[in-house]
């Protein structure tokens, strides 16, 4: 299974290998380059000191999610990508070096310092030839917990899309999908092992030279296998060279509808010669954080979050009125144009077993909250915590579940298919309720807020290129709820690649004459 | 009072010359309105207990310090008018632990001046071995040593090789022989007394120990509490009648000066 998995997932691996390298490379080389100097100022000026250590300090307990949402509307800094990554990984790797670079010239020997003084060397001389061949071994310490620090915080370089090995970890999170999980996972502490081992090489020096014959044949064999997997996937998969000129971005959340949805665009505006670029897999609020920020064009977003998580409203029950107030409030207060709906709703759905909607002859929410069942229910954390869910859904149906389970999302369908419960609540379109033949219990009573799938794009955008607007326009209510849990159930269950799935559903469509092709 | 008094007219052009010089670090005054004024060719011992300000003062005249009120000439100008670099190279150094740098071999700590004035190599080897000679170190097997493979005796050899690389006329000495064992002090204390003597330099020597004192300097200046209580020449220091002097003298067991 691993051998088939690795080899089905080879050339990704690889390129998650290269790009994660590269992060860590770029970022400890430019923190290393702006702490080491910062450093000698510290250690030299005790009042810039203080100052420059608590920054520093500080940096490090900025959350990566909130710095990259700092970061990102930023020029020359920001946007989405490696960039913005590069630039993040570089202020965490700051601390260890700065601190090591100031402790290591602190503690040259004072009599050796003063020494070199009344002798006469210029400050510069004291130190090239006092403080920083004294403070190197320190310094260089501080580089290497850098480098390690790296390998391990680049993992949440894929939430801004700039790849790396957490694609695989996150990815094996969202699709409870082991394999990749801990393929990331061990290749990430891999890489952080040899990493640190390539420091060997460079460690402690005494006067006169120790020997030391093992450290440099492990570094460069350490470094060999750093570098090897690197040129191995330039050769399988070279990078794709961005085309030049404005192409139009577009993004997507981190989950696996938002990238269907992404890509279907994406494929939609190719076919009729509109350069393209894919930012997807945006992790928390950046997907709406970059657009605003003008680093992506346009994304696939739900009415009922804009209504309630971005635009801080309480919920609605009219997907109409939802509609028609998020697309008012999001033209005058972002600038952004919200299209037509996709036709489909990801709304919150309470699911059952097949056996138990049969012998109980549950079709509504209402038939189930008088059937005579002590339900043993379970719910994501989202559920139990959000304005639209748990409380307001037992006081509207008159359900009184006793110690409802609170727990992940994901095992909540596992716990359901395996009897070990009888009612969650999922996702409308999530494709495991087909994978596990759940059934969807209808909301009679209107209670749950309409999560209608649109895209959002920059007004300029919309105005300046009427393709764009056209083909959003005639993507207008084509994907009906079964074909949307159809899609995700053949990536999620079926390990298909997202772009080959919308590449099928648009071929299906053209086929029945929803699109012109 | 015994002191020996000495005029300054001819201050501009001594190596050393102090003129009312004031010190206060921080909020302690460290030294007192003290003048004093080297000759060429003289070994002047600064003698004191700790805390007396005889290191502050060596300090002053290779601007390590600034005084706070009052003037040190160095070779005709003002310290303050030197540029502190050039000042220092002028000036020999040679401190208690020596102050090698450890990750340099013997030959480049002697030669590190000599390398930062861009001098040839072939002079700075030939230079080095020169010195290392002169301290009584065999270069063929001491200049490619690390500091941390000497004994303490060696290190203070090279130190005082160091000092001499760049010729200067004037060598400040801050209590070089202190931790060495009784020895071996007493050895390094009268080679250099002689290599002093022989190569006609100026010697501003700081020194805790009234035995090192009377063996190797030409004159001795006692301070206490930050001023100079007595300057006298080897032979008359022992009789002079200052009290401090005195409490010095006996301090150090020399017993009274009548039994001398």
């Amino acid at each position: 299974m691993w051998w088939s998995f690795l080899g089905e997932n080879k050339a990704a691996l690889l390129v998650a290998w290269r790009e994660h390298v590269w992060l860590v490379i770029a970022a400890t080389t430019l923190a290393a380059a702006v702490g080491v100097p910062l450093g000698v100022a510290a250690a030299r000026y005790a009042k810039l000191r203080g100052m420059v250590l608590t920054v520093v300090n500080v940096v490090q307990t900025i959350p990566s999610l909130a710095l990259f949402g700092l970061l990102l509307p930023l020029p020359w800094l920001g946007g989405i990508g490696a960039r913005t990554a590069i630039i993040a990984l570089t202020l965490y790797a700051l601390l260890p070096i700065v601190r090591n670079t100031v402790t290591g010239i602190l503690d040259v020997e004072p009599s050796v310092r003063e020494a070199a003084e009344a002798l006469g060397l210029t400050g510069w001389q004291r130190l090239r030839h006092v403080e920083l061949p004294l403070a190197a071994n320190v310094i260089i310490a501080g580089v290497r917990t850098a480098t390690t620090l790296a390998v391990g915080t680049a993992t949440i370089a894929a939430a801004i899309g700039a790849g790396g090995l957490g694609a695989f970890i996150f990815r094996g999170l969202r699709q409870n999908d082991h394999r990749l999980l801990i393929a990331g996972g061990v290749l990430a502490a891999l890489l952080a092992l040899l990493a640190d081992a390539v420091f060997i090489a460079f460690e402690r020096r005494q006067w006169p030279a120790a020997p030391r014959p093992f450290a440099r044949p492990v570094a460069l064999v350490a470094l060999a296998l750093i570098v090897l997997p690197v040129a191995w996937s330039y050769w399988l998969a070279p990078p794709v060279v961005e085309r030049t000129g404005r192409p139009i971005v577009i993004g997507s959340k981190d989950f696996t509808e938002s990238v269907i949805l992404a890509e279907i665009l994406a494929q939609r505006l190719e076919a009729q010669g509109v350069a393209v670029e894919r930012r997807f897999e945006l992790g928390g609020n950046l997907a709406h954080e970059s657009l605003l920020a003008g680093a992506i064009d346009v994304y696939p977003e739900y009415t009922g979050t804009a209504w309630t998580a971005i635009l801080g409203e309480r919920p609605l029950t009219n997907p109409a009125e939802v509609y028609a107030n998020v697309r008012r409030a999001y033209a005058a207060r972002f600038g952004l144009t919200v299209g037509p709906p996709l036709g489909f709703r990801n709304d919150f759905a309470i699911l059952v077993r097949r056996q138990t909607a049969t012998a109980y002859k549950l079709r509504t929410l209402s038939d189930a909250a008088r059937a005579p069942i002590r339900w043993r229910a379970g719910f994501g954390q989202d559920f139990m915590a959000r304005a639209d869910g748990y409380a307001g859904f037992c006081a509207a149906y008159g359900f009184h579940f006793e110690s409802p389970r609170e727990m992940d999302l994901s095992l909540t369908y596992r716990a359901l298919a395996v009897g070990e419960l009888d009612l969650i609540a999922g996702n409308a379109t999530d494709g495991r309720i087909a994978a596990l033949d759940l059934v969807a219990l209808e909301d009679d009573r209107r209670y749950f807020p309409p999560y209608e799938a649109v895209y959002v794009i920059r007004q300029a955008v919309w105005e300046a290129t009427p393709v764009v607007a056209d083909t959003i326009r005639a993507l207008d209510g084509v994907i009906d709820t079964d074909t949307m849990r159809q899609m995700n159930a053949a990536v999620d269950g079926a390990q298909r690649s997202p772009r080959e799935v919308a590449a099928d559903f648009l071929a299906a469509c053209f086929q029945s004459g929803a699109l012109a092709p | 009072m015994g002191i020996r008094s000495r005029q300054m007219p001819q201050s501009e052009l001594a190596p050393v010359a102090l003129r009312q010089v004031h010190l206060i670090r921080g909020q302690t005054p460290v030294l007192n309105d003290v003048s004093l004024t080297v000759e060429r060719g003289e070994i002047v011992m600064l003698l004191g207990a700790s805390g007396s300000g005889k290191t502050s003062l060596l300090k002053l005249v290779n601007r390590l310090l600034e005084p706070t009120k009052g003037e040190v000439w160095v070779a005709g100008r003002v310290t303050t008018a030197w540029d502190a670099i050039r000042l220092r190279r002028r000036i020999g150094y040679v401190m208690q632990d020596a102050g090698l740098l450890p990750h340099y071999t013997v030959a480049r700590n002697v030669g590190l001046l000599l390398e930062l004035e861009r001098r040839p190599a072939a002079e700075r080897r030939a230079r080095v071995a020169a010195l290392l000679e002169l301290v009584g170190l065999d270069p063929a097997i001491y200049a490619q040593r690390f500091p941390a493979a000497l004994s303490g005796g060696e290190r203070q050899r090279v130190g005082v090789a160091r000092a001499l690389a760049l010729d200067p006329a004037l060598l400040l000495m801050d209590e070089p022989f202190g931790a060495l064992d009784p020895v071996v002090r007493a050895r390094l204390q009268q080679e250099f007394a002689a290599l002093a003597r022989t190569l006609g330099k100026t010697v501003l020597f700081v020194t805790h120990d009234l035995q090192e004192a009377l063996r190797i300097g030409t004159r001795i200046c006692l301070l206490a509490r930050g001023q100079l209580v007595a300057d006298a020449v080897p032979d008359d220091f022992l009789r002079h009648d200052a009290p401090d002097v005195q409490a010095y003298v006996q301090a150090a067991g020399f017993g009274a000066p009548a039994q001398r």
